[in-house]
């Protein structure tokens, strides 16, 4: 029975395994969540055909042949026996191991008992539970019944008509979950009062359910066969149900041949003979038709392969997405690293050439002041020798002391003359390069951060977003998947102020503040700031040591003006020297500060082109990989869908070539 | 000097025991004890009423639900299939079969509803048989018919022979009808039992344990003491002890009781030996014996005492034990002295 449909169940439940663990695979365990509880609810969800009957009408025989058993241990033919409880016969899922095994549920809701099929007799039988007085409930019997599939419960049902009225009230709380109702009826002691009485009973609510089965065909003459069928379709037709058609099932001569053992061929046939798989194909027919149109497992599958497939859709549009950025981002963010790695590199030369001019600038200021200095050597040297023939020496001592005071004094005064000119031409240099690094700079940032409102802010954003990604350990897939939250529910990218641009900016120092407004006055307060100290602190140590030491012969072979003359030409000589050293050194320390910027902005720029070209294959296949599953589980779900239309609008499988 | 009259003790005892019934009833004794009164009060009227002459035979009803062999059964004690047999429960009218020699062939007498009495004489059983299906079942084209009999020689049958009268009556189902508004056929069948002298229960062997055969038996044969016949026993599948269980289990009845027949196998002379027909038919001989004020007396005598056993209260007074007393004394016979020899033995029951 149910053979395509049980195929397509099949096949539906080991779609949506895959579709759950592709859900689970992109972090979706939402998703995941409600596939499986779907899958398990599919599979769990059979339909059930009840058989029921009057007792003695043959339903153990029946139920054993649709059962496809080949003795009667799991249901008694023998007449002693009486079923007193509901049994459900499941076909054991294909998945799990082990033996029959029966499951007894109690009236009062007790822990269902798991017991082998070999025990249920103890719950079932009116022998061994009188009156129904172990409060059985209902049974489970899970087996191998090949014919059920895994779509089919059969219901057995205490036959009525007998003694214990429990049966009945058991009967009447299964009837609504039926989903087709076999009902039998004896050719050889047709429609009794008890019969008439369940089928008004019947006719009181159902309509189509009920499949009229003549029992004990063989029982009767052929010559008879007429009257009953007429008596029979009569005594249902006054029950207020309509009986389309009286199924004549002989499923005795079926199970008679599975008991001594025919072949599968043997039987088949003779289930086409004796009426069996008519039968077998009508309720198929009819469960899947009414199934499809009502709320049972049909549209529960449907809206499953619905689910499916809204989700696959969804995914499948984000991976596209993904993928088409990814492949522009990829060339972009390559092409743009190197972009900022050949303008860090000009970067570079103009600060070098700034340094370089500033250098040359500072020198010149330097050697002017050398020449003023030296320009001045004779006045001064002069001014000393007369100061000196003016006073007197007395004692050499006293007059070499007096001298180094005079040119102390002579050269102090002398400098802060000189001086101003020279501290105010260097601090413009200084200013002016200060000024050239930072609008360099600036304009260096400015040129990636908002030159194009449009284009760069796009691409920077796409590279950022996937730099970031890539750098963070797929950052944005996550977050992407992540966002896609319920299907059908609104989609939230993850949006930051990502970009590669703040981020490089930040590497190559700048921030709100620039790097050289910070970086040089420092600087050059700190070479710059002591420069008048220091050159007076020269000037002081000529006067004081050289001249001092050199001055008594001076002045005792009257060569004090030569002295002097000498000493301020070396004086200025070593300031020069100083001062230049000191723009070397500033010089030096910014390149220092550049070089390390540059060179650690550099390193993180190469960092990211590695990661982009490390992660691009892993992230890529893995994508299109999944892209890939999205689209063949999109496929099977289409094929799925395809075949249950086909099976629900060729009910009986005409549908199939 | 008058011939004393053997109805005489029964007609006191009668007395007797409808006195205990009222004061049993007044007393509310258990219904089983009621009930042991009430089949004792029907054995009773039925021996009475062959003595008033409303019969002059004793009527044998074969009575059960519906498709429960039963013209079947009477087919095989008759030895030719003369009642209609049908897969649907059709006979409308009870079939009265009796004995006559005068009558060379068979005869049915058809009462029709219109008052006129038909007499048909028929040459073959098939004849026979489709003139009670005309008139006995809803599958005849005529109207059914209020009474039919048929009569003839039968030589073969010895019920008959003993002077019985065989009842077929129509199927009886009264388990499953709304409000007691039995059906027509239903309340047909009941009103045959009440002029039936010996009722023969039939139940089927594969429903044993039906609500059809239980309530029937439960509501309206249990105390007609009947014979209990289990019919159709080759459709058993199984074990015969099984079965015998079944039917005690389920009736409550002792081993003796049931007799199990198949009359399907009593048609072949090859399966005549096992079908159990001539144990089914001594026993019914057996009980119609009974039914006699010579073996009736003593046996409604023990019963009585049964029933009022443990209950002194219902027990009615000396003097109507002394009235009884004498009249059973006055026969003076054999059967009459045995039980006066048995009332002796029980002196503080009876009174003495």
């Amino acid at each position: 029975m149910f053979d395509h449909y049980a195929q397509l169940k099949e096949g539906a439940l080991r779609h949506l395994d895959k579709a759950a663990a592709f859900a689970r695979s992109i972090k979706r365990p939402t998703v995941a969540d409600q596939l499986d509880l779907g899958r398990r609810h599919l599979a769990d969800s059979r339909y059930n055909i009840a058989i029921v009957g009057d007792m003695k009408r043959g339903k153990s025989t029946l139920l054993n042949t649709l059962l496809g058993r080949r003795n009667d241990d799991l249901s008694p033919i023998q007449s002693k026996v009486c079923t007193s409880a509901v049994a459900h016969y499941l076909s054991r899922d294909a998945h799990s191991e082990g033996l029959s095994e029966g499951r007894v549920f109690f009236d009062n809701n007790k822990d269902p008992l798991i017991i082998p099929v070999e025990a249920l007799r103890e719950y079932i039988t009116e022998e061994e539970n009188p009156e129904n007085i172990k409060g059985v409930r209902s049974v489970d019997v899970y087996g191998d019944f090949p014919l059920l599939r895994n779509v089919v419960t059969l219901v057995d049902t205490p036959g009525r008509g007998a003694v214990h009225r429990n049966h009945e009230i058991l009967l009447e709380q299964f009837m609504p979950m039926a989903d087709a109702i076999i009902f039998l009826i004896a050719a050889d002691i047709p429609v009794t009062a008890s019969e008439r009485e369940f089928l008004n009973q019947l006719g009181k609510e159902e309509r189509e359910r009920i499949f009229f089965v003549l029992t004990k065909r063989d029982e009767v003459k052929d010559n008879d066969i007429n009257e009953v069928r007429r008596y029979v379709k009569k005594q249902i037709q006054e029950s207020n149900l309509s009986c389309g058609r009286l199924y004549e099932v002989s499923a005795r001569k079926v199970y008679e041949a599975a008991r001594e053992g025919s072949d599968e061929a043997t039987l088949a046939r003779l289930r086409k003979e004796t009426g069996v798989a008519d039968l077998e194909a009508e309720l198929e027919r009819f469960i899947i038709e009414t199934s499809s149109k009502n709320s049972s497992m049909m549209p529960r599958l449907r809206s499953l392969l619905d689910y499916v497939g809204t989700f696959c859709e969804h995914a499948s549009a984000e991976f596209e997405k993904d993928l088409s950025l990814m492949n522009t981002d990829m060339s972009l963010i390559t092409s743009e690293i190197q972009e900022i790695k050949t303008r860090a590199k000009d970067l570079r030369k103009s600060c070098d050439n700034r340094l370089k001019k500033f250098r040359t600038d500072w020198n010149k200021a330097v050697i002017q002041f050398q020449r003023k200095l030296e320009g001045r050597s004779g006045a001064i040297s002069d001014g000393i020798f007369t100061r000196i023939q003016k006073g007197g020496l007395i004692g050499v001592a006293v007059s070499a002391f007096k001298v180094s005071t005079l040119v102390k004094t002579t050269l102090n005064n002398e400098l802060r003359v000189l001086l101003p000119d020279l501290d105010q031409k260097l601090a413009e240099h200084c200013q002016k390069l200060s000024e050239e690094i930072e609008c360099d700079w600036e304009t260096f940032g400015r040129s990636k951060a908002s030159n194009d409102p449009f284009l760069p802010a796009a691409s920077i954003l796409g590279l950022g977003g996937t730099a970031v990604a890539l750098l963070d350990g797929f950052t944005k897939v996550q977050a992407t998947l992540a966002a896609l939250g319920n299907i059908g529910g609104q989609t939230i990218i993850a949006e930051g102020p990502w970009g590669l641009w703040p981020t490089v900016q930040a590497w190559f120092g700048f921030g709100p503040k620039l790097l050289a407004k910070k970086l040089v006055p420092d600087t050059i307060a700190i070479f710059y700031g002591t420069l008048t100290p220091t050159v007076v602190a020269i000037a002081a140590y000529f006067a004081a040591s050289f001249i001092a030491r050199h001055a008594i012969i001076a002045v005792q072979e009257k060569r004090v003006t030569t002295l002097v003359d000498d000493a301020i030409l070396k004086m200025a000589e070593m300031i020069s020297e100083n001062l230049m050293q000191r723009g070397e050194e500033i010089q030096n320390s910014y390149r220092e500060i550049i070089d390390e910027q540059i060179a650690s902005a550099e390193e993180r720029l190469d960092e990211l082109a590695k990661s982009v070209s490390d992660c691009d294959p892993s992230l890529m296949t893995r994508i299109t990989g999944q892209a890939e599953e999205c689209r063949r589980l999109l496929g099977e779900r289409k094929d799925l869908g395809h075949s249950l239309s086909l099976i629900t609008s060729f009910p009986n499988g005409n549908g199939y070539s | 000097m008058a011939t004393p009259d053997p109805y005489a003790p029964i007609i006191k005892l009668a007395v007797l025991v409808n006195l205990a019934r009222e004061r049993a009833r007044q007393a509310e004794l258990p219904e089983g004890r009621q009930e042991q009164l009430q089949i004792l009060a029907h054995r009773i009227h039925r021996i009475r009423s062959l003595q008033e002459g409303k019969d002059t035979k004793i009527r044998v009803g074969v009575f059960g639900a519906p498709k429960r062999g039963k013209s079947t059964l009477l087919n095989a004690l008759l030895g030719e299939e003369l009642m209609p047999t049908a897969q649907v429960p059709l006979s409308t009218t009870t079939i009265e079969i009796e004995r006559d020699t005068s009558i060379p062939g068979r005869r049915v007498i058809i009462d029709h509803p219109s008052g006129r009495i038909e007499e048909r004489d028929c040459k073959s059983a098939q004849e026979v048989a489709k003139l009670l299906e005309t008139y006995g079942s809803r599958r005849g084209t005529s109207e059914s018919a209020l009474r039919l009999r048929l009569k003839g020689d039968f030589p073969d049958c010895k019920i008959l022979a003993e002077g019985g009268v065989l009842l077929d009556t129509p199927g009886a189902e009264v388990a499953f009808e709304p409000d007691k508004k039995l059906a027509a056929e239903a309340q047909r069948a009941l009103d045959a039992l009440k002029s039936t002298h010996l009722v023969l229960f039939c139940m089927r062997a594969d429903q044993i344990g039906s609500r059809s055969d239980s309530e029937l038996y439960e509501k309206h044969v249990r105390s007609l003491a009947p014979v209990h016949v289990v019919t159709m026993k080759d459709k058993y599948e199984g074990d015969i002890g099984n079965l015998i269980d079944d039917v005690l289990k389920n009736y409550g009845l002792t081993q003796a009781e049931p007799t199990l027949v198949s009359a399907h196998q009593a048609m072949s002379d090859e399966t005549l030996g096992i079908s159990g027909m001539a144990q089914f038919e001594e026993k019914v001989l057996r009980e119609i014996g009974r039914i006699t004020p010579e073996h009736g007396l003593l046996s409604c005598l023990r019963n009585f005492e049964l029933a009022a056993e443990d209950f002194s209260e219902i027990r009615p007074e000396r003097i109507h034990f002394m009235n009884l007393y004498g009249e059973i004394e006055g026969l003076n016979n054999d059967w009459s002295s045995e039980a006066i020899k048995h009332m002796r033995s029980k002196p503080e029951f009876w009174k003495l």
